[in-house]
């Protein structure tokens, strides 16, 4: 990774990129937990969606009923959070060459995607809500929101951290940037989850 | 990652396989709708589905998140989490999707529901 550039600059660089290594080590074992938290989420939908019967065109409405989603507007999410994960990585590229400026500017439009997705999946729901649509509608929407809402969470976390992390980017440099490391690998687990979130709600 | 493996992958610019990873993913989340619109019956399209979608789950997790240039025990971190996550969808599935096999019918097909709970707008039983 770019970061182990540190090693051989200066007293104590050994030091330095053990401590962060260690600290990616702990950001990848707190996103085993969250693996296990969205795995448990997406477990329970699958156990229910494959005990409901098969929903036919045209015929009696089923617990598993999703025809007022639009796989549009969840497609062009899927699209923004994954140019979002591209910018966060030339985020990270570029503090780890000593850019502060790029990784400002990456930063800034990462959290703007972030921003963008999360009104993209407000209107969704605003939609839902303006046809009568909630979480105790059926079993599919109630675990819709269940999953969409905790990932939007996540989202919305994540870009608190951004404009966190761009306001204080005077901070780190090429050798010392393990904040932005990591929350560019919570990032990338965001967009994880949507890849997967968005054909198995959406597609399937 | 070992020092020899990091001075190896820092000597290196990534921004084009950055650019490629991108382009990757663009593409397989084209190939994800345009697929959904056949019907390869349930099976085959929640296995496709589910296929592409694991692609760009690895190519994220590999070259964004780096995890190809980090020790190889570190990716034993994701996979054994979702050991447990498929132990847990799959322990499940003799009572849920392959239930239909114990009174012949196709796995994923019955159309009868094993659990009659659903909700306001599911069937009155």
């Amino acid at each position: 990774m770019e970061h182990a550039a540190a090693a051989g600059h200066g007293h104590g660089a050994e030091d330095h990129v053990a401590e962060f290594e260690k600290a990616r080590l702990g950001m990848w074992l707190f996103l085993a937990s969250e693996i296990m938290m969205f795995g448990a989420f997406i477990a329970a939908y699958v156990v229910l969606w494959t005990s409901a019967p098969v929903q036919v065109e045209g015929g009696p409405t089923t617990a598993f009923d999703k025809h007022h989603l639009s796989w549009k507007i969840a497609c062009f999410n899927t699209a923004v959070l994954i140019l979002s994960s591209f910018t966060m990585v030339k985020s990270v590229h570029a503090i780890s060459k000593g850019n502060r400026g790029k990784c400002e500017d990456y930063m800034i439009a990462t959290a703007a995607l972030g921003a963008l997705f999360l009104c993209v999946k407000g209107y969704e729901y605003a939609l839902k809500f303006g046809d009568n649509i909630g979480p105790d509608t059926n079993v599919f929407y109630g675990c819709y929101f269940l999953m969409t809402g905790f990932h939007g969470i996540h989202v919305l976390v994540g870009v608190i951290l951004l404009i966190w992390c761009a306001f204080y980017v005077k901070r780190f440099d090429q050798h010392h940037y393990a904040p932005v490391e990591n929350l560019a690998l919570y990032w990338h687990f965001v967009d994880l989850v949507w890849i997967f979130l968005f054909p198995i709600v959406y597609l399937l | 990652m070992s020092d020899a493996a990091a001075q190896d992958h820092s000597a290196h610019d990534h921004s084009k396989t950055y650019v490629n990873v991108l382009l990757a993913l663009a593409v397989l989340t084209f190939v994800t709708v345009a697929i959904s619109r056949y019907h390869f019956g349930r099976v085959g399209n929640i296995g496709v589905g589910l296929a592409i979608a694991t692609v760009k789950a690895s190519l994220v997790v590999m070259f964004f998140m780096h995890l190809k240039y980090e020790q190889r025990w570190w990716a034993g971190i994701v996979l054994f989490p979702l050991l447990l996550v498929m132990i847990i969808i799959g322990s499940n599935l003799p009572d849920t999707a392959l239930n239909g096999k114990s009174h012949g019918g196709d796995m994923l097909l019955d159309p009868e529901p094993s659990i009659k709970h659903a909700g306001k707008a599911g069937p009155a039983h």
